[in-house]
């Protein structure tokens, strides 16, 4: 490989291996002339491996120190004259002042100026990398062996911080304290607003100046937040953001609407983003989001959302996109969202206490007035007019509730995405509105919803209609607190409906059960499922009994057709039937049945008792119906010729007592009111509104009054009317208070303390279960834990449970635990 | 496997040395022209990675460089090592590899493969003929006192321990340049 000399002589050298006298001065003369010529951009005839060996020989003879210096002089002589004579070249006279007061010339002139200031630094910049940069390598021996040695600075960045001490701190002129710096950051300050404002600067331009202080830093810490980028720069940017963005903010809430406050946030959230990615540096985008965050949001939410185009004015005019923004924005300062939470609320539960006012105004408004011929209603109708409009009432209400629940649940679904929290929220608002005290007839309103739906709505509808009904009502009944209180009502209406024959369709009741079953639970469906057991049970009967009365023997064609509903007595809500006043309660209903019916009623009790011996049946004769064929005698008619006329009658049962009367009696005698009430036997009210519906109703007068008035006194009489014309074959003959109405307020509070006592018997029931359990427990762990018990039924009154407690130890259930602390009871076994 | 790819590597380098295929760098010290690769040698030498970036000066823009400073010698054994080739089959020049000491410190030269006898040839640099020890031993002081770095090598630490006449030489040198300094 290496043809070896290997045997020669090797002559020690004399001079030292690389020449001894290395002259520093002469060498260094050299090195400073390249350099010199490197900066003026002059290098062509340099060679660098000339230099460099110059620089590697300095070393070697132990210079380097001297070298550095020498070096560092000369960069730092160069950048205090040359450098920055350019620099000064730039500022025109009034570039200075406007940086520092925005006021004098154009905005156009200020960016024109500030660009060739910028440029002109840009330049100085870039050369004095490349120069830098050209020195460094021809160094590079220095740097190794020396400096590392020595733990001085590279020469690349003692240069650097030369550039920053010589030209960036230089003042701009020479008694000034203002420096290049300073100005930089102002010139850049104020193109930035400039762009603000909707001008168009040299984003670029702005961005190599960006880059030139990040590449530089404060003091000899080499931090990122030491930068002078970040010390000097971004300090200034932040401060003055923040004081735009106040103004800014101030001004547009107090000129533009919400919606327009909202997207002019939005893009000024997204302009600081693309300004950081582009004119400046990422690192700044979390700190100038912040900044603009809390000027335009965090401090403004609250009267972004209270004033007039704010929340309410959006929820009303179904501005969900703006309500998406104002969402949106109070998502980023708030995890919580609690503005807007509130805003939506306020206005569900206003909203909801409007729809509350609504029904009961309209429950209260004076009846229609009647028709001009008042005098032929009955003093009934208008009730019962006014009874109607209570239940139409009742039904918006439920519909209303339904509507608004619509509405928000679009809001929550389309503006809120769908939101957990404002879930909550929302459903915390309907929970007080539908629950609040004044208001207390969610229960019996949604029970009357239903209602009307199984007698008439669900009519014509597809299942998947149907479904969605029924769904609305057990929408509603979650919210409802007082679920005992809808129990109750809902036994009556389901009560009347299945006596009266009035729902469409049984499987739809048994529809609406099964989801009630799986909303409120299995006791509270077990009674409604009895009634409809006693229903089917009743249909057997009926079928029965006609059969065992065929197999008696001759059909006798006078003979009464039964059919019988037989209802077991604790299932059925009896009370609440037929409008038996609370002081009737206790007294069955009793009647004189007539002979002919009798008959078939001792037949069947006979059949039943066949069947359940041991049971005995209570005959309620204020309920029922009665198919009559009457036989009214002939009449002239319109051609002359004679006809008798038969029509079939539907009476209540009452109804059919009092027109059996008449069979026996001759044409042209009457009946006075006692008699017929002594004949019959029937309640004074049942029998004067069975009476009215029979003589005064105009289209059902089967018998005639006399005299003919409104209201019904003892002495009235009654007798058949001959000449009694209908139009149709089948008439009914209605009585007043047929189907489920509203409550009166008597009635109301009639039911509402029903509920109450049996609410004492379940907290009684709730306390000594807990009681049994725990053994002991102070007051306040009885107290909530009774709540909890009692949650799914209804929310009992503190002193309700109070007076319950105390009660319950009267009767030496519990008693007190003597010197506790606090409040405690103790079960007694 | 390994073994028979890093000696086809071997052979593939050593081939584009002596054929200059694909050379883009021309390396000139004296009479000799070396017909190099920047890939190859620019990624081994700070120098040379910077003389080949240096944007000015005429022999740049020819993507060339001369060293006229430098013994061919040396520089020829300098690309014959960075293109792989091995000392082992020729014999070891001694001189010559106490200057490729001086010349990997000059030149930031990096992973040189040096004949791995290199403690042999201090050693028996040290211990041959006064004669030509004194020239040898000579320059040997004058390496190690100018290239502290060279001090840093376990063979030249080795060295010092073993042999306290070097170690004194030496330092009486360092203590002379010391003084010199000082006084200028």
């Amino acid at each position: 490989m290496i043809a070896g000399r290997g045997k020669a002589r090797i002559r020690p050298p004399r001079r030292g291996l690389h020449g001894d006298e290395v002259d520093f001065d002469m060498t260094w003369a050299t090195i400073e002339s390249a350099f010199r010529e490197i900066h003026t951009k002059n290098a062509s005839k340099l060679s660098y491996e000339e230099l460099y060996r110059h620089a590697y020989r300095i070393v070697l003879k132990k210079k380097g120190e001297h070298l550095y210096n020498k070096v560092h002089d000369f960069e730092r002589d160069w950048l205090s004259s040359e450098v920055r004579a350019s620099i000064q070249q730039l500022l025109s006279p009034n570039l200075v002042v406007d940086a520092q007061s925005v006021a004098g010339t154009t905005a156009n002139e200020r960016r024109v100026a500030g660009e060739k200031f910028l440029k002109g630094l840009k330049q100085a910049w870039g050369d004095h990398q490349v120069c830098t940069s050209m020195l460094a390598d021809v160094l590079m021996y220095m740097d190794r062996v020396y400096c590392a040695d020595q733990r001085r600075p590279s020469i690349f960045n003692a240069a650097m911080v030369l550039f920053r001490d010589e030209i960036l701190h230089s003042p701009v002129a020479e008694t000034a304290t203002y420096t290049i710096l300073g100005l930089l950051n102002d010139i850049i300050l104020d193109q930035i607003q400039m762009e603000r404002d909707g001008d168009v600067i040299d984003k670029q331009l702005i961005k190599s100046c960006v880059w030139m202080l990040e590449g530089l830093h404060q003091d000899e810490v080499e931090s990122e937040e030491q930068r002078l980028y970040n010390t000097s720069f971004e300090v200034a940017y932040l401060d003055q953001s923040r004081n735009f963005y106040r103004r800014e903010s101030e001004l547009l809430l107090r000129d533009s609407h919400a919606g327009a406050y909202c997207k002019h946030a939005r893009r000024r959230i997204y302009e600081e983003d693309e300004r950081c990615k582009q004119t400046l540096l990422e690192s700044t985008a979390p700190k100038i989001q912040q900044v603009v965050e809390d000027e335009m949001i965090k401090n403004r939410i609250h009267e972004l959302v209270e004033m007039e185009s704010g929340v309410r004015f959006m929820i009303d005019n179904h501005r969900l996109e703006e309500l998406n923004f104002v969402y949106d924005l109070n998502k980023r300062v708030d995890d919580k969202k609690t503005e807007i939470t509130r805003a939506i609320q306020q206005r569900i539960v206003y909203m909801g206490s409007d729809i509350n006012k609504d029904a009961i105004a309209a429950s209260q408004a004076p009846a229609a007035a009647p028709a001009a011929d008042s005098a032929d209603k009955g003093r009934g109708a208008a009730q019962e007019k006014s009874l109607n409009q209570q239940t139409v009432a009742a039904i918006k209400w439920v519909e209303d509730v339904l509507s608004l629940k619509d509405r928000f649940d679009k809001i929550w679904l389309e503006s809120f995405e769908s939101d957990h929290l404002l879930q909550q929220a929302q459903t915390r608002s309907f929970t007080e509105f539908i629950n609040s005290p004044t208001f207390p007839r969610s229960s019996e309103y949604i029970s009357l919803f239903i209602d009307e739906n199984m007698k008439k709505g669900i009519k014509g509808k597809t299942e998947m209609e149907i479904d969605t009904v029924l769904d609305k009502a057990i929408i509603l009944l979650r919210y409802v607190q007082d679920k005992d209180l809808f129990e109750r009502y809902y036994k009556k209406h389901l009560c009347r409906r299945l006596l009266m024959n009035k729902s469409i369709s049984n499987e739809v009741e048994k529809q609406m059960i099964s989801k009630m079953k799986i909303e409120l639970g299995n006791n509270f469906t077990l009674k409604l499922e009895a009634m409809f057991k006693d229903m089917t049970i009743s249909e057997e009967l009926t079928a029965g009994f006609k059969k065992h009365v065929e197999g008696l023997g001759d059909r006798d064609p006078k003979r009464i057709e039964l059919a019988i509903n037989v209802l077991t007595s604790m299932t059925w809500p009896l009370e609440s039937m037929g409008g038996v006043a609370a002081e009737e309660e206790d007294q069955r209903p009793r009647c004189n049945f007539p002979m002919v019916v009798d008959k078939i009623k001792r037949g069947f009790e006979k059949f039943y008792s066949e069947k359940h011996s041991g049971r005995q049946l209570t005959w309620l004769a204020n309920m029922g119906s009665a198919d009559i064929k009457a036989v009214f005698p002939k009449v002239p008619q319109k051609d002359g010729s004679f006809k008798e006329r038969r029509h079939d009658l539907n009476v209540s049962t009452y109804g059919m007592v009092i027109l059996l009367l008449f069979n026996e009696l001759p044409a042209d005698q009457h009946l006075t009111f006692e008699e017929i009430q002594a004949q019959t036997n029937i309640p004074n009210n049942d029998l004067i509104r069975n009476l009215q519906s029979l003589a005064v109703a105009p289209k059902t007068r089967i018998l005639i009054k006399e005299p003919m008035s409104k209201d019904v006194k003892p002495t009235d009489r009654f007798s058949f009317n001959e000449g009694f014309q209908g139009k149709f074959v089948k008439i009914k003959v209605g009585v007043v208070s047929g189907g489920n109405k509203v409550e009166s307020d008597r009635e109301r509070r009639e039911t509402e303390k029903k509920n109450d006592d049996s609410r004492q018997f379940c907290i009684e029931a709730a306390v000594v279960r807990i009681m049994k359990q725990r053994k002991e427990l102070s007051h306040q762990q009885l107290v909530s834990e009774t709540l909890g018990q009692l949650a799914g039924q209804f929310k009992p009154e503190v002193n309700m449970i109070k007076k319950r407690i105390e009660s319950l130890i009267e009767r030496e259930y519990l008693e007190r635990v003597e010197g506790a602390k606090i409040d405690s009871y103790r079960y007694l076994a | 496997m390994a073994e028979t790819a890093r000696e086809e590597l071997i052979n593939s380098l050593k081939s584009l040395l002596s054929s200059s295929e694909y050379s883009d760098f021309t390396i000139t010290c004296g009479a000799d022209a070396y017909k190099v690769h920047k890939a190859i040698v620019c990624s081994r030498s700070g120098f040379l990675k910077r003389a080949e970036k240096f944007p000015f000066g005429k022999k740049s823009a020819e993507n060339m460089v001369n060293l006229p400073a430098d013994d061919p010698a040396i520089i020829k054994c300098l690309f014959h090592f960075l293109y792989g080739c091995d000392s082992n089959d020729a014999p070891i020049d001694r001189l010559l590899h106490a200057k490729m000491y001086e010349i990997t410190d000059k030149y930031n030269l990096r992973g040189l493969k040096m004949p791995t006898r290199e403690k042999f040839t201090l050693e028996h640099a040290f211990m041959s003929t006064p004669d030509e020890d004194q020239g040898l031993r000579e320059i040997l002081y004058e390496i190690v006192v100018s290239h502290v770095v060279l001090l840093e090598q376990t063979s030249v630490e080795e060295l010092m321990g073993s042999h306290t006449g070097f170690a004194f030489s030496v330092i009486k040198r360092q203590a002379a340049e010391l003084a010199r300094l000082k006084s200028s």
